[in-house]
């Protein structure tokens, strides 16, 4: 168990991790701090806010999943390790999604705990605070896998991370449509079901195409 | 030496991969800065399919001379070190793969350089090879030397 790709890479990106707490923590208090902006912007209005808070919780949750995406191989890309990746025998799809998963375990899991909170802040019911909360449990995945294409494919160059915003945020946009829009519809009294089955639709996509093309994006970038 | 371990494409021609194992060690190290010399080694060997055990780790190291450096990250060692620990890889490889070593004495000293040319030695007698570059003379008595020289454009046994 221990020795699959799969486990190997989830486990040491963890372990760093733990090793460096403050740089996992930067992206979770960057969602905190500009969703917590909008109302200084927008103006105090309760109804105002319960109206937009589903649209910036879900931009907010979307950027602070960018900000930690040109770590996500750039390390591993610098100091040699990816050079050895590439040249086990190890499945480097398998090796990208668990990559994928360390991110969102750092990232999105977090993020999921945290938004809850939020959702109480601008005064959603507890309803559309639940449905908020599924949708980013079934979308924040999604930006994970996403990452990882854009992060591999923008390796190495001088502007990668600027790059990489411009690459992903677009793919990312069904995502936000159908996340937001389930709280939406729920707030308005219409069912969810729609939205969230085509987010888990995307998300099994993701979950089968992305780590395949994220591979091939890192044997690209390295050559 | 990239293209001869297939992570880069051969402008012409095709490299046959499939007929050796390649251990490749490049300029730069594979280490994580936050991991222990131990830990980072260790994962090498495990991401490689070699041999992870504790001991055999400490034993690598041993060979190399960095044993007391294995429980201090990475970050904290020299580069000297760091190349030590990099090199104890070869300490835990026991097959006749081919060995593809890119500056392998860069930052060693002399006992350092003894150590990887004993390793290279071992290796040579287990019917394995040997392809390093290296701008740092050395002699391995015994053994047949085949010498590029990419300046003078020349090779030379």
């Amino acid at each position: 168990m221990l020795d699959s790709s799969f486990a190997l890479i989830l486990l040491r990106d963890l372990r760093l991790a733990a090793r460096r707490r403050i740089e996992v923590l930067l992206p979770l208090v960057f969602f905190l701090v500009a969703s917590s902006l909008f109302p200084f912007g927008v103006g105090p209005e309760p109804q105002t806010l319960r109206e937009i808070a589903p649209g910036i919780v879900w931009v907010c949750a979307l950027l602070s999943a960018m900000l930690s995406l040109t770590s996500l191989y750039g390390g591993d890309h610098a100091d040699g390790t990816l050079e050895q990746m590439l040249l086990s025998r190890r499945s480097l799809t398998l090796l990208a999604g668990g990559k994928a998963l360390a991110h969102w375990l750092l990232t999105g899991l977090p993020l999921l705990l945290l938004a809850p909170l939020l959702g109480l802040l601008f005064g959603m019911s507890s309803a559309s605070i639940g449905v908020l909360t599924l949708g980013l449990l079934l979308g924040t995945p999604i930006l994970s896998l996403l990452g990882g294409i854009g992060a591999a494919l923008t390796l190495g160059l001088r502007n990668g991370g600027v790059l990489v915003l411009l690459l992903v945020l677009p793919l990312c946009i069904p995502v936000l449509i159908f996340g937001a829009g389930a709280v939406t519809a729920a707030e308005a009294g219409l069912p969810v079901q729609g939205h969230l089955s085509l987010l888990a639709a995307l998300l099994l996509l993701c979950l089968l195409g992305a780590p395949l093309a994220t591979a091939a994006a890192l044997k690209i970038s390295v050559d | 030496m990239r293209t001869l371990v297939g992570l880069s494409r051969p402008e012409a021609g095709e490299i046959d991969h499939a007929a050796a194992t390649t251990v490749y060690i490049g300029h730069s190290t594979a280490l994580k800065e936050d991991l222990s010399a131990h830990e980072a080694l260790q994962f090498l060997a495990r991401l490689h399919g070699r041999d992870h055990r504790a001991d055999s780790i400490d034993a690598a190291l041993q060979r190399l001379q960095v044993q007391q450096s294995s429980r201090r990250s990475v970050r904290t060692l020299s580069q000297g070190q760091r190349r030590r620990v990099a090199l104890a890889r070869l300490a835990l490889e026991d097959q006749p793969a081919l060995w593809v070593l890119d500056e392998p004495f860069d930052a060693l000293d002399a006992t350092g350089m003894d150590i990887v040319l004993q390793l290279i030695g071992g290796h040579l007698l287990r019917q394995g090879a040997v392809v390093l570059s290296s701008h740092i003379p050395f002699s391995l008595p015994g053994t047949p030397l085949l010498v590029l020289d990419l300046d003078a454009r020349t090779a030379h046994a």
